[in-house]
């Protein structure tokens, strides 16, 4: 038979636990995302743990073709008052190309895609250019939550400006480390022939790159 | 007369293509019938919200599909999919066994070792778009989910695959985990559950 339970009949133990969902569940609404003003000035480094950078080329028209560096770093000076003087760096290890070709391939095939287009010449050629950098150079707020980030990108030994467009998600303090955090998610095209990579195959001249990244305080 | 392998082989290719194009007359020269993914060039990712901060994303380097496509009648056409649910890649910096936790824990890949996708329903929404709508079954639960396909193009006899058929789409949808059952760490993770997927598929 149903009967209504008052609440000095939970017991403590489960009491706490029901208290910490709701603080779970608060936390976690939506309006819990502050304004990047809320969020604290200063240097913030990337939570690798939390983060993908992936790259796409339309492949012979027909789809594109994923890819993504598994081993890359973001610094991030973050000015909350004036978002436009923040400013980012970043680092990628060409090395750490993942296609999962070893997954994909055809049995029996034991190329080692991802070292050829690591290594080769044509490709990132990572022994003569072992790193791609990203400075920014300009930000530009284009909403409450977007931007524009201009920088120098060099790539395969070759500098030229990309433009990357940034939206910020949001910033909390994160539960585990007890430290502040920010997120964005930034997407921009390149033509990769501008870097010296070369026209003509299978994968088309633009490349789409995407970055989701959290930054947490340093 | 062709006085070669080499010269035989040369023939065959031009008369192949090497780029697909997006056009109707590419589509309607496509010949129609049973088609299969070309794995090495399909990807497919899951994106998660993470504390509310970043886009989690996932990426499954196990999975297949199978299409029979009619490019006179598209909205003919069916498709099913099959992931490995085990395959999930995170590229976890420092912890190898963060993606076996992944697959066992939350997608529970050993009682549940398949996803499947079946579609239900095809319908056009432009010259080269359309929503395909199908069950979805996750953790051993069905529901059905729209993916909104773009067809990227076609080639009749493409040079790549031995002058077979080529066919390649994009497609992306959303769906809630907690509509299949997940709910662990809702409180770190996100209900809204992002699909994207990226396929090339060749004829039999």
């Amino acid at each position: 038979m149903a009967r209504a339970y008052a609440l000095k009949d939970v017991p403590e133990k489960m009491m706490r636990s029901i208290l910490l969902a709701l603080a779970a569940v608060t936390l976690t609404a939506p309006a819990f995302a502050q304004g990047a003003t809320q969020a604290p000035a200063g240097d913030y480094v990337l939570d690798r743990t939390h983060a993908n950078l992936q790259w796409s080329g339309l492949h012979n028209g027909l789809a594109w073709y994923s890819a993504r560096f598994t081993n890359f770093d973001i610094k991030l000076n973050f000015n909350p008052a004036d978002v436009t003087k923040s400013k980012v760096t970043a680092t990628i290890d060409p090395k750490s190309i993942e296609t999962d070709f070893a997954k994909t391939r055809a049995a029996g095939n034991t190329e080692d895609f991802n070292g050829m287009l690591a290594n080769g010449e044509r490709f990132f050629n990572s022994a003569k250019f072992p790193t791609i950098t990203f400075a920014s150079t300009a930000v530009t707020k284009t909403g409450d939550n977007t931007g524009k980030m201009t920088g120098n990108l060099t790539f395969l030994g070759v500098t030229k400006p990309v433009t990357l467009d940034v939206t910020y998600i949001g910033n909390r303090n994160d539960p585990r480390s007890q430290k502040h955090k920010v997120g964005f998610q930034a997407v921009g095209t390149i033509n990769k022939t501008q870097w010296g990579m070369a026209a003509g195959g299978p994968i088309a001249d633009n490349i789409k790159i995407e970055i989701n990244a959290e930054m947490v305080q340093k | 007369m062709v006085r070669s392998f080499a010269g035989l082989l040369f023939l065959l290719l031009s008369a192949c293509a090497f780029t697909a194009e997006q056009t109707p007359e590419a589509l309607r020269t496509l010949p129609a019938g049973q088609y299969q993914l070309e794995k090495p060039h399909a990807s497919l990712t899951f994106s998660v919200t993470h504390l509310g901060l970043s886009r989690y994303t996932l990426r499954f380097a196990d999975f297949d599909a199978s299409l029979d496509f009619d490019p006179a009648n598209p909205t003919a056409s069916r498709v099913s999919a099959s992931i490995n649910p085990l395959s999930v890649r995170s590229d976890h910096p420092t912890d190898a066994g963060w993606d076996g936790r992944i697959g066992n824990d939350i997608l529970q890949g050993g009682r549940f070792p398949q996803i499947t996708f079946t579609s239900t329903a095809v319908e056009a929404t432009g010259p080269f778009t359309g929503r395909v709508t199908g069950d979805l079954t996750l953790m051993g639960v069905t529901k059905p989910v729209a993916l909104d396909v773009t067809y990227n193009g076609s080639m009749a006899s493409a040079a790549l695959y031995s002058g077979r058929a080529a066919v390649g789409f994009s497609a992306s949808g959303r769906f809630k985990r907690s509509d299949f059952g997940s709910t662990r760490y809702a409180e770190f993770v996100g209900d809204e559950v992002e699909v994207r997927i990226q396929a090339e598929f060749t004829r039999r």
